[in-house]
């Protein structure tokens, strides 16, 4: 593994799975818990900034954009167009 | 006591070699597993097998080590039995360590049963034999000097090791050894560190309301001289450092023999200031030639110096606080440049008449000085003597009694009472001579 820990870290933990020792948990007990709230509360940003972002697109039906309307005689008249052009190798 | 230094020192010093474990674990979830399920399984682990793992309880009587069998034997001659007055004759089955007269007196003993004492006697017995075991003390692998971008972090012993760069102490028999050693400097040390646990109106732990506004008021004064205001580093710059600081442990005996490495773990914290540690009292200086505490025979009661390095030195006075104060010797005492520590000093017991005289040297200095007790009993009945003393009109109090939060964890027992157990600076106070404030005409 590339990975390496630096000296008091590598002390304080298991040099090969990176556990911690009791120690080092003792350590960090006191701040377990306002850690963890912190990491919710930072967390919560982006991940809301996600959710708030999702549920706006999927709810956009595009129907505030004006599609012109097409008679058929003008539609025939386009396919034919395209279908020449596809003929001539201009497409 | 001295073959417990004995293990202590000699300890052999080599770096630990981590153990290579072949299977892998998911270990942070499994550590964050561990960190939820830590507050609760501390105290459960602690009390019911006192943390032991592979440590084998051993009765002292049987006890593969002498100076046990002969403090066993020690207790069962001084020692008087808690409930029924007589001779202690009965080995209790939980500790291995004599307390009672009989089997009788052992079971209908109430109150040793209600406060889990017996708990607390097998720690001491185990303790004890851990000590003398003769394992790897990685413990006493001290680290060096602090890096300047890492503050350590004063807030208790796990945290202090932790960020000074310590072996981890993953038992508390890790935690015993080193904190029996460590206590003596890193107690001054957590007083006078500007991130000292006692703070005024810290309102995360009780001891954080013990400072009051005098004791604010000196440690402002020293720490003046250990964080001097900002100015250019030069040599102009430290006016107040015109000599070393100096911290005088007065009554001391354990401590002063402490080796200097020990001390510079406290200059380590500090490393911009020089200290002087002054022992003074009579069983202050140990003498390893003849192995007893004694005169140092300097000529004209001159203090015995060993100088550690550039930073600290040690003084040795083998006499009274108040014969050298007389002497003047010491003179000038400057609160801003000297403090006291009395380590467990006994102010009740014998030496009181020493006490009387002294104390009036030690609230002339004007200097605050620290005292501390082996359970709050003992802090409260020193506390209780200085209250009493006809001199305490002219003392303020800068610290209340408080738990020190860098005492020993290593439970030690009273011989003459057996069921009485003691851990060194458990609790700390402070007093200090009163200073008149300059009236305005």
């Amino acid at each position: 593994m590339g990975f390496k820990l630096s000296d008091s870290q590598a002390r304080y933990r298991d040099p090969s799975t990176f556990e911690m020792s009791p120690a080092l948990l003792r350590v960090r007990a006191p701040f377990f818990w306002r850690n963890t709230v912190g990491l919710l509360f930072v967390a919560a940003v982006p991940l809301g900034v996600y959710a708030y972002t999702w549920n706006i697109l999927t709810k956009d039906e595009f129907e505030d954009i004006p599609i012109p309307p097409i008679s058929d005689a003008e539609l025939a008249k386009l396919r034919r167009e395209y279908e020449e052009k596809k003929k001539s190798g201009n497409l | 006591m001295v073959l417990v230094k004995g293990a202590v020192f000699t300890g052999r010093i080599t770096k630990s070699v981590p153990l290579s474990l072949s299977v892998r674990h998911f270990s942070l979830l499994k550590g964050a597993l561990s960190l939820l399920a830590l507050n609760k399984t501390e105290s459960d682990s602690t009390s019911a097998n006192g943390g032991a793992g592979e440590h084998q309880l051993i009765p002292w009587d049987e006890s593969p080590y002498e100076d046990l069998r002969t403090r066993a034997a020690f207790i069962r001659t001084k020692a008087r039995c808690p409930t029924t007055g007589k001779s202690v004759n009965y080995v209790c089955p939980i500790s291995g360590i004599p307390t009672h007269h009989d089997e009788a007196a052992w079971a209908g003993d109430v109150h040793y049963h209600d406060t889990k004492t017996y708990d607390l006697l097998k720690k001491v017995n185990l303790y004890e034999h851990d000590l003398r075991s003769g394992r790897k003390f990685d413990e006493f692998v001290f680290p060096g000097q602090q890096e300047k971008d890492c503050i350590p972090n004063m807030s208790n012993w796990d945290a202090f090791f932790y960020t000074r760069d310590f072996s981890p102490m993953n038992t508390e028999f890790n935690l015993a050894a080193a904190s029996k050693v460590l206590t003596y400097p890193v107690t001054v040390a957590s007083v006078f560190h500007r991130f000292s646990p006692y703070q005024q109106q810290t309102k995360k732990h009780a001891a954080g309301e013990a400072l009051t506004l005098e004791g604010l008021k000196s440690l402002a004064a020293l720490r003046y001289t250990l964080y001097p205001p900002y100015s250019k580093q030069d040599e102009s710059s430290s006016i107040f450092k015109d000599r070393p600081m100096r911290i005088f442990i007065v009554g001391s005996k354990m401590e002063s023999m402490l080796p200097g490495y020990v001390w510079k773990q406290f200059g380590y914290l500090f490393p911009e200031t020089k200290f002087e540690f002054h022992f003074i009292g009579p069983e202050c200086y140990f003498d390893p030639k003849t192995r007893s505490f004694g005169s140092t025979d300097q000529p004209h009661g001159r203090a015995l110096v060993e100088r550690f390095d550039e930073q600290i030195t040690l003084h040795y006075h083998t006499q009274y606080f108040h014969e050298l104060y007389e002497m003047g010797d010491l003179f000038p005492f400057d609160p801003y440049l000297d403090a006291f520590f009395l380590f467990h000093p006994g102010f009740a017991t014998a030496d009181e008449i020493h006490w009387n005289e002294s104390l009036k040297g030690l609230l002339d200095s004007k200097c605050p000085i620290y005292i501390t007790g082996y359970h709050e009993k003992d802090a409260t009945r020193e506390f209780d003597w200085l209250k009493k003393h006809p001199l305490s009109e002219e003392m303020d109090i800068l610290m209340n009694l408080t738990e020190n939060f860098f005492g020993s964890t290593k439970l030690d027992l009273v011989d003459i009472n057996p069921t009485e157990t003691f851990q060194a600076n458990h609790n700390i106070f402070a007093v200090r001579g009163k200073r008149y404030h300059a009236i305005k005409k």
